[in-house]
């Protein structure tokens, strides 16, 4: 038997893989993470309030990331929009996504297959990474990753031996964001989301790049608001950055790697509880706090329904 | 070479650094390390800088894909992109999901602008209950006995067999009434199952709605064959690993006979003398043929899970099940079998054998045996069997855990509290709680309450005619004594909730429970406060609710029905909640692990010791009464007017059972015990066909000493 298969990482579920969600769990609250990832206890509270509009919330995100992969497979933007014909919404993020001069550049230029143009683009949707450090694991799902060739000339490139300015391929990385307000730069700078995403590219983006790591300089994260479209907030990524968050990322996981068995300490903001479902087990509050003041904090994913299919119910009698 | 290569044979060395480019069929018995090959060649794929993301595993079921997850998670695993892991089902409902927009038309549904409404088993349950029982007061079905639910998933599981199979639904009662050979008087039951999978299929064209064999055609049939979708599959997924091939159906094969030219490499592997979801619609004579499809094809012989005295154990088994003229000649040069049976004379009883078991358990675990090395397994798993032999270990403080494919949810206390709850909430709904369910969800829901003063209390402020509460100060003071202040506090904190709930508009029913949940009753000095259990009980509650809501709230709305009214009105009927899934994430590593002998299969992991729980059962190998389905007859080789005999019926059986003991033993490492009373857990004596293929197989040896 392999040696990895037996692997078991002090008291974390076999085979558990960090994402920036549940390292952002941890820095917000130690509990919620115990509770959350190493224990796994289900505690079905309401997170926000009003019930239904978090409910709207969240499934408009969903249907949003869906209607995005889908344009990026080809299908036809206006057969997408259909979909949603109802719900005003939707359709207006529908509009802003299709009609953003900043990505709306992208997708013209995606299907030009001008040679003067010198550069091509290819969209990957949906993309997953992951790539060990340490002894534990870490993955991050891109909602679009768009990877872009500069066609550069043969003297250019004999000329390229810096990585200040890396010629060659670049890749941005998207990522949707359908809340109401858009929060300022210095709280983005330090989500976990920030550092995690380009990072892991730089890490485990090699196979993409014919199989050359990425020079941090190449990459750039920018968080595109549905309701914002013109205001993307960019991240270009740097050498600098990407030492300081291995750093980060490496202590923080040797801090995660020490927790004992006791009750890890709760949050010290104690704000944060009110959007937190764990509050009555931790004697942190009885309602839900307002939607409007959590949305920002919640990263909304594709597939938020949750998964029961036939595969589930394989072995039920008939 | 692949990181961990030590352990490997040469002969798997060989397959799994196969070229880049090989297309593979592996086959050979369970234990001879073929998941093995399967999980170090996706490895070395890897290592050898294929992207991640271009490949893809399919496995049956996805419990068969854990080896590979465990392996893809390991940090000594590349970094890169995610190899894909899914089943043809999940794969059919990936692609409608995405490909939606271009196919709704020609799919044939009502509403081409509106997104698709995915259905679970419970919701497509829901409205086929909807559409037949009406049908049931005008006589359908008048002819046979059975539950209501069980007649509605056998439409569905029908209309499922159609879609894995690859033949047309409206050719169900055909293929049922060409094999029937009994009373012509079937016929018609067969004509109405026909129909009842018409209206749904017609229902769910004219709604939206996709249940899992509508998935399957709208793919196989719309999607699979338009160029952007075939394309994209065809780029996405250069490399294809599947996994228990014997195991899948044969649309299943149909696609890869297909798409395999196309690919750069593929690993078929089959597990020889399996197919344990033919109830399913496994099929592995068919999926066998792809092995021609394969360019490489190689056997592994070698165990490494069985012993060899375990595997004579198996041997002489599966010669005893075998007729007469295909048993081998071939002497069983072993006379050790490592079998152990529970003494006839002192468990006559079902109870006694069980004590027995546990007695064995303990032993084993003294000497140092990992509970998690250890399955007791039986036929079925009834609640009675899990709770008797979970108390018994749990006595002994040996862990353990039982996973049956499903309990039922509304038998949970947590859930039937809350459904009192919320029927005490909704007054509107017209459904008033019985005095003594009130009690029970007070006991539930208020810490310390006992039934004693549970029931004083619902006796003083509940008004059953109109199903309100009063307050707790209105009670005469002696008896507010009685109750203690401290629990009345907590009574009237809950009291005056609800109250302050009935006075604003109602809440969705899945909205009402997380909010109940999370404002009163995991609050401190209420019931579910601390308790994890009943966490997950509401938690799997609110996803049934919310599913539930997704799935028909539109035409509830449109005729004026509550929604929760209805689901507790399905709950009472057993069509909702009556089955649910839990987690398989959640268990224990070093338990004991209780189960149903195919559940235990399809977890795919060899242990040292199995116990076999009543082993004279005829639930070993015995299909459960059908009327209105058929596995066999509905399948892709069973031929079109041949009828289905009572031959038929006993070669099938002894072939089920025959797969099922070569499976379990070739997943058994060092020893099987044996459990047998004379009396079953019915209070029945059985004499079924497993204990007598062993008492044969016994014999035989003996003979030979």
């Amino acid at each position: 038997m392999r040696d990895n298969l037996q692997h078991s990482t002090f008291n974390l579920p076999t085979g558990f893989v960090f994402s920036q969600s549940s390292l952002q769990d941890y820095v917000d609250c130690q509990r919620r993470f115990q509770l959350r990832y190493i224990q796994q206890r289900a505690w079905p509270a309401i997170e926000a309030e009003p019930a239904m509009d978090t409910e709207l919330y969240m499934q408009r995100g969903s249907q949003f990331h869906h209607m995005a992969h889908q344009y990026w497979l080809g299908i036809p933007a206006e057969k997408i929009a259909r979909q949603v014909e109802g719900d005003e919404v939707l359709s207006r993020w529908w509009q802003n996504f299709v009609g953003s001069k900043d990505f709306g550049s992208l997708v013209k230029h995606s299907d030009d297959s001008d040679e003067e143009n010198s550069r091509s683009l290819k969209p990957l949707p949906e993309i997953s990474l992951s790539a060990p450090i340490g002894d534990l694991r870490i993955m991050a799902k891109y909602d679009l990753l768009i990877l872009q060739t500069l066609r550069v000339s043969e003297e250019d490139l004999a000329h390229d031996d810096t990585s200040e300015n890396p010629k060659g391929l670049n890749a941005t990385i998207y990522d949707w964001k359908t809340s109401r307000k858009q929060p300022n730069r210095e709280w983005l700078i330090h989500r976990l989301q920030t550092r995690v995403y380009p990072y892991l590219l730089a890490q485990a983006g090699a196979q993409l790049n014919g199989g050359e790591p990425f020079k941090p300089e190449q990459i750039e994260m920018i968080y595109w608001y549905t309701d914002f479209p013109d205001q993307p907030a960019r991240f270009p990524y740097s050498q600098q950055q990407f030492d300081e968050d291995e750093a980060y990322l490496t202590g923080l996981l040797a801090e995660i790697k020490s927790m004992g068995e006791e009750d890890a300490p709760l949050a010290e903001d104690e704000r944060r509880c009110r959007f937190c479902v764990y509050r009555s087990l931790c004697n942190r509050g009885v309602e839900a706090g307002p939607l409007e003041e959590a949305e920002g904090d919640w990263e909304v994913e594709e597939g938020f329904e949750l998964e029961l299919d036939f595969d589930d119910i394989a072995e039920i009698e008939y | 070479m692949p990181p961990n290569s030590i352990h490997l044979t040469p002969e798997q060395l060989a397959i799994i650094e196969s070229p880049l480019d090989a297309k593979i069929f592996l086959e050979g018995h369970a234990g001879t390390g073929k998941t093995t090959v399967g999980v170090e060649r996706v490895l070395y794929l890897l290592e050898s800088g294929i992207p991640g993301n271009e490949i893809l595993l399919l496995v049956p079921q996805r419990t068969l894909a854990t080896p590979y997850y465990e392996a893809l998670r390991s940090p000594s695993t590349t970094a890169g992109g995610a190899v894909t892991v899914l089943t043809i089902g999940g794969l059919a409902k990936r692609m409608v999901e995405l490909f939606w927009p271009l196919i709704p038309t020609e799919a044939g549904f009502a509403n081409p602008d509106r997104p698709p409404t995915f259905l679970t088993l419970e919701t497509a349950q829901y409205y086929m209950a909807h559409l037949v029982r009406p049908l049931l007061d005008q006589g359908y079905f008048e002819s046979i006995t059975i539950e209501r639910n069980r007649l509605y998933s056998q439409i569905i599981d029908n209309l499922n067999k159609a879609a894995v199979v690859g033949f047309p639904h409206t050719e169900i009662s055909q293929r049922l009434k060409s094999a029937w050979a009994g009373d012509p008087g079937q016929a018609h039951v067969y004509e109405d199952a026909q129909h009842c999978a018409h209206l749904f299929r017609d229902f769910c064209l004219e709604h939206n709605l996709l249940d899992f064999s509508l998935q399957l055609e709208v793919f196989f049939n719309h999607i699979w064959p338009a160029p952007i979708c075939h394309e994209y599959l065809q780029e996405s997924y250069r490399h294809l690993i599947v996994d228990n091939l014997e195991e899948d159906v044969p649309v299943t094969f149909d696609l890869l006979r297909e798409c395999l030219p196309e690919l750069e490499s593929g690993l078929l592997i089959f597990d020889l003398e399996a197919g344990y979801r033919r109830f399913m619609g496994a099929d592995p004579q068919t999926t066998y043929n792809l092995k021609n499809r394969c360019g490489q094809q190689a056997t592994l012989f070698e165990s490494f899970s069985a012993s060899g005295e375990v595997q004579n154990f198996g041997y002489a088994i599966a010669q005893a099940l075998l007729p007469e003229e295909e048993r081998s000649s071939e002497d069983i040069n072993n006379s050790s079998f490592p079998i152990h049976h529970s003494p006839l004379d002192s468990t006559r009883y079902y109870p006694q054998m069980l004590d027995w078991i546990v007695e064995q358990i303990a032993l084993l675990v003294e000497d140092g045996v990992p509970p998690g090395e250890i399955v007791v397994l039986s036929s079925y798993l009834s609640d009675a069997l899990r709770f008797s032999l979970t108390e018994r270990l749990e006595e002994l403080k040996i862990p353990a855990y039982s996973h049956r494919p499903s309990r039922s949810l509304r038998e949970e206390p947590a859930t039937q509290a809350l459904l009192t709850l919320a029927a005490l909430a909704h007054p509107q709904w017209g459904l008033i709680p019985s005095k003594f369910d009130l009690a029970y969800a007070f006991i539930q829901s208020i810490a310390d309450l006992d039934l004693v003063r549970a029931q004083l209390l619902t006796d003083i402020v509940y008004q059953e005619r109109s199903g309100s509460l009063s307050p707790f100060d209105q009670i005469k003071p002696e008896t507010q004594e009685r109750i203690t202040f401290k629990l009345g506090g907590r009574y009237e904190a809950m009291h005056a909730w609800l109250e302050a709930y009935t006075q604003a508009p109602p809440d969705q029913l899945d909205h009402f429970f997380s909010r109940i949940f999370g404002e009163v009753l995991s609050q401190p000095g209420f019931g579910f406060h601390a308790d994890y259990d009943a966490g997950e009980v509401t938690a799997n509650l609110i996803e049934s609710v919310r599913k539930f809501r997704w799935a028909v709230g539109d035409s509830l709305d449109a005729e004026s029905i509550p929604l929760g009214q209805e689901y507790l009105r399905m709950v009472d009927d057993g069509v909702i909640a009556a089955q649910y899934i839990f987690s398989w994430q959640t268990q224990p590593e070093d338990a004991v692990f209780l189960a149903p002998a195919y559940t235990f299969l399809m977890r795919n992991r060899p242990v040292e010791y199995q116990f076999w729980l009543d082993i004279g059962s005829r639930g070993w190998y015995e299909r459960i009464r059908q009327p209105l389905t058929h596995p066999y007859v509905l399948s892709r080789r069973w031929d079109l007017n041949r009828p289905w005999t009572d031959s038929d019926e006993y070669d099938a059986s002894r072939d089920s059972l025959y797969r099922l003991v070569l499976g379990l033993i070739r997943r058994c490492r060092s020893g099987i015990y044996l459990g047998l009373s004379e009396l079953g857990e019915q209070g029945y004596e059985h004499k079924g066909l497993l204990i007598r293929a062993i008492d044969r197989a016994l014999r035989s040896v003996n003979s030979e000493q």
